[in-house]
């Protein structure tokens, strides 16, 4: 049997065969954009029934869905999409390749992840979204009240798109480097989605059979987690604290390397200490893994344990600190433009250290005793995932969102985003570290009047409007620059790497030549070498054509016998198979064999289609 | 990088034979190992024994038929991170959870930081010295 | 503009000389040993903590499992024997050893699904205690994935036998072999912890 590979260029069909690596990006991209404006919807929610004691807006059911759902959309359905977003698009260009080294997985790993968000999301409709919480801590995740099994099977898909995506960036940036670009002159962003893509592989297995022991107990009457038969919930929380660990590192890192690649660009200096940096980033990928149980010392561990984990968690505040002195360093004394990308960049390392530094507070037992399950804990890790990771992927679209659509955003509106949001964020937040303080305990749909915690609410409310207010802002510059904006043209920043000595946006084949690389920053050293007194010199006939190195092999003239990966439906049909698959193992057995039908279909096909017609 | 002329490689490069051999060693391992079963051995020794068969066995099979013993070394990396990495976490896990005795895991922790470090190094400086 | 696929069999050019696919599939490999790790974990810290039911004393039956076990190791050796062959250029040789190891396959899980179905009745369901969840869920997961080879083995013998499994995609059958063989490196650690150990005098 053989399958015509599809050939459309143009139209949704070829969106939705498309195996280019930028068009998946920007899939993932505006999926994740979508679900972060529902969970800041599930957020402000949450915000109006808690502004005022004895809040009457939501029930306490209500409420535990919510809060659920929200933490799992934004850890799951944004901030990871949003990272994989910069991966899938920029990847490819930064290490000068022209896809990444599996398109037809790469498509697979989108349209799982959507379907796996859709039918998370579908069970809203369904008798009610998890209420276990996004950690699902057992025995209640046992209750059939918490309504989990959709969280596990949603969870178990979800894994599988990361899964297969970081083998792929894995063997991509092993593989597919430009000639000449060593590892060491990878950019920093790349040597990031290296370490992610390595902590997802390892890390997503175990949550897999965590999820996998909490199906069965649910769906098949086993005992994992069942006190009544002698098991014990502890093991849920080491395994998923075992994946939720480095789980954190994958939803910093890329957002550190974003910072990584912003500051120098517009500080017009290299990083300062790239191999620290690097370093670092592999150092926090390691040790990350040694700290897992400090989400778990109120569980009752036992002295020795508690004491171990606090002392690496102690110890891995180092690998951040460093960077965070290397980014100050490159900084000094620069040539400094005070540009969005760079404003956002600067509100991470802000922010970011407001958050580390309250989670070394959490690293000494016997204040985290005081501290867990209270706002304390929700301070620190918004203002490292929000503060942090969101404000850092901000610092990337803003930066990448010309080479991506070949127009500028607005400075100006640009600059209102950022300072409402930044405002905003700390109005929101700030106030947690307070409250937290003050005992109020996390996931409480309501509190009593007499507490003392009514002002700090409330302002804090206030200032999550304030953000909502700022992503409208957002969204403004985008429509309003969309047809209007100011056209980028191949490097609007003077940039330092690869992505920018191309056309924005780039030709489907990304570089018509690809290039030879001799140094990090290569594409900086072509246009500026230094001069007396180290001043840059701009080199003569820089950048063109014939003055640029590149590779002997696979060129050719206006791209036109450059060989490209055809287009494909059959990752498209395979994603497709699995959440029919998993409403099948909830509601009924024709639906699992439709779906797993569906799904070796797709498989089988994708094996023996012909690679070109 | 190691320059092998196609000569070399073919030398380097298990046939059927070889594989045949191994495979009786494996078969051979796995009759020790129920003939032990069955015999009165004290329960330590027992486990100890098992245990070192069970790794042999796993390491035939992964150097010889998954030829990782003659392929490049990135995929022996790939993997032994993948293997030690859940080795030291379970371990860990199971300690807390007092399923397994504190030595255990402090041999494996010795193991790690002590033993794989020198023979890392002893493993360099041989090749340092030259081509076997 | 004219689009022509570019199949990554055919991209020779890697920064590192290494097959893409190669690289892929040990790395997934790498992550497996998390997955299996956490399953041989649960069935080791429930062991003796089931507060009812049958014990691993009482159902198992150590000479069938090793005969089972000692069964799916020799496929192992027929796997590698039909790489061997396709390498060599030997195509007969390569469906015999691929079918032979199918065939193992196959009989490794037909011992399994008797040696479980003779426990149920003998009263150690997957529901009955942590025993059975622990041991069923393990064994069952391990049994998925050797179910999984065998259908890759019998499509790699079909697509030999349709004259689409040349010499020059041999790797497609160390691919399908690297997985074979962790599943059965895998069988040999849950043989020695699961059934051996536990039980041994």
């Amino acid at each position: 049997m053989r399958f015509q590979r599809p050939t459309a260029t143009t139209g949704w069909w070829s969106w939705a065969t498309t195996v280019d690596h930028k068009r998946i990006g920007i899939m993932y991209g505006v999926t994740a954009i979508v679900f972060f404006v529902v969970g800041g919807s599930e957020a402000l929610l949450m915000r109006l029934q808690l502004a005022r004691p004895n809040g009457r807006i939501l029930t306490a059911e209500a409420y535990n869905q919510l809060f659920t759902m929200h933490g799992l959309t934004m850890i799951f359905l944004v901030v990871m999409p949003l990272g994989a977003a910069f991966f899938n698009y920029m990847l490819p260009l930064l290490i000068g390749a022209r896809d990444v080294a599996f398109p037809r997985l790469n498509a697979f790993s989108y349209w799982v992840f959507l379907f796996g968000g859709l039918f998370l999301y579908s069970s809203f409709l369904l008798g009610g979204a998890p209420s276990g919480g996004w950690f699902g801590y057992a025995p209640l995740s046992e209750q059939p009240s918490s309504h989990m099994i959709f969280y596990s099977l949603g969870l178990l898909v979800l894994g599988i798109s990361s899964t297969v995506a970081a083998i792929n960036f894995a063997v991509t940036i092993i593989n597919l480097r430009a000639p000449g670009m060593s590892l060491m002159r990878m950019p920093v962003f790349v040597w990031m989605t290296l370490v992610v893509s390595f902590l997802l592989i390892f890390a997503l297995p175990v949550l897999t059979i965590g999820l996998f022991e909490l199906f069965f107990d649910l769906r098949f009457g086993t005992h994992f987690f069942d006190p009544n038969f002698g098991a014990d919930p502890v093991l849920w929380q080491h395994l998923f604290w075992l994946f939720g660990h480095p789980e954190v590192y994958v939803l910093i890192l890329p957002a550190m390397g974003i910072v990584s690649e912003v500051l120098p660009v517009f500080s017009r200096k290299p990083l300062f200490g790239y191999p620290v940096v690097v370093f670092s980033g592999i150092a926090i990928g390691f040790m990350g893994w040694g700290v897992w149980a400090h989400h778990m010392f109120a569980v009752g561990l036992g002295p020795v344990a508690n004491s171990a984990f606090a002392l690496s968690t102690m110890f891995i505040a180092v690998p951040t600190g460093v960077k965070i002195f290397n980014w100050m360093a490159t900084l000094w004394g620069g040539d400094i433009r005070f540009k969005t990308p760079l404003l956002f960049s600067l509100g991470f390392i802000a922010m970011f250290i407001i958050g580390g530094l309250s989670g070394v507070t959490h690293a000494i037992v016997p204040s985290d005793y005081q501290q867990t399950d209270t706002y304390y804990i929700v301070a620190h890790f918004h203002y490292v995932l929000f503060g942090g990771a969101i404000f850092g992927l901000f610092s990337g679209i803003y930066y990448w969102w010309p080479k991506i659509t070949g127009r500028m955003l607005s400075e100006t509106i640009g600059k209102w985003h950022f300072w409402v949001m930044l405002i905003g964020f700390n109005v929101t937040f700030g106030p947690f570290h307070i409250l937290g303080l003050q005992g109020m305990p996390r996931r409480i749909y309501q509190y009593a009047p007499n507490l003392g915690l009514n002002f700090w609410n409330m302002v804090s409310t206030i200032g999550s409007f304030m953000i909502a207010l700022s992503l409208l802002i957002f969204f403004y510059n985008v429509v309003h620059t969309f047809r209007r904006g100011a056209v980028a043209g191949e490097d609007p920043w003077d940039g330092r790497t690869l992505e920018w000595s191309i056309p924005s946006p780039p030709p489907h084949y990304n570089f018509e030549e690809l290039p030879v690389v001799h140094s990090v920053d290569d594409f900086w050293h072509r246009k500026y070498a230094e001069g007396e007194g180290g001043r840059l010199v701009p080199v003569v006939a820089g950048g063109s054509e014939a003055d640029r190195e590149v590779s002997t092999g696979d060129h050719g003239g206006g791209g036109h016998s450059i060989h490209m990966p055809s287009p494909s439906y059959f990752p498209l049909v395979a994603a497709l198979g699995l959440p029919i698959l998993c409403y099948g193992l909830i509601y009924s057995t024709i639906l699992v064999i439709d779906g797993a039908v569906t799904l070796l279909v797709g498989l089988y096909g994708w094996a023996v289609e012909p690679s070109a017609e | 990088m190691e320059t092998v002329t196609d000569k070399d490689e073919l030398a380097a490069h298990p046939g059927p034979k070889q594989y045949v051999l191994v495979a009786l060693v494996l078969a051979v391992a796995t009759a020790m190992e129920v003939g032990w079963y069955y015999l009165d051995v004290p329960h330590g020794l027992f486990v100890a024994l098992l245990m070192f068969l069970a790794v042999l066995k796993f390491s035939l099979v992964a150097l010889w038929f998954m030829h990782l013993r003659f392929d490049n070394s990135i995929f022996k990396r790939l993997f032994v991170t993948g293997l030690l990495l859940a080795m030291a976490v379970y371990l860990i896990v199971l300690t807390i959870f007092g399923a397994l005795k504190w030595p255990l895991l402090v041999g494996f922790t010795a193991f790690l930081v002590v033993f794989l470090p020198i023979f890392l190094i002893v493993r360099a400086r041989g090749r340092q010295a030259g081509p076997g | 503009m004219a689009v022509h696929a570019q199949p990554s069999e055919h991209s020779t050019h890697t920064s590192t000389g290494l097959s893409n696919a190669k690289l892929g599939m040990w790395a997934f490999l790498g992550s497996e040993c998390l997955l299996f790790g956490a399953l041989i974990s649960t069935f080791l810290l429930y062991r003796g903590k089931s507060l009812s039911g049958p014990t691993p004393k009482d159902v198992y039956d150590i000479p069938y499992t090793s005969v089972s076990s000692f069964v799916l190791l020799m496929s192992s050796l027929t796997m590698v024997l039909a790489l061997a062959a396709i390498q060599r250029g030997d195509h007969p040789k390569l469906r015999v050893s691929l079918m032979a190891t199918a065939l193992l396959g196959m009989t490794f899980i037909s011992g399994q699904v008797y040696e479980f179905t003779r426990f149920v009745q003998e009263g150690l369901s997957v529901r009955t205690n942590l025993f059975g969840t622990s041991f069923f869920v393990l064994t069952g997961f391990h049994g998925a994935h050797v179910t999984g080879g065998i259908i890759m083995l019998l499509s790699l013998f079909g697509m030999s036998l349709d004259g689409r499994l040349p010499t020059e995609k041999a790797e497609a059958v160390e691919l399908v072999g690297l997985y074979w063989h962790f599943v059965d490196v895998v069988w040999i650690v849950i043989f020695t912890v699961v059934y051996l150990i536990p039980t041994g005098k």
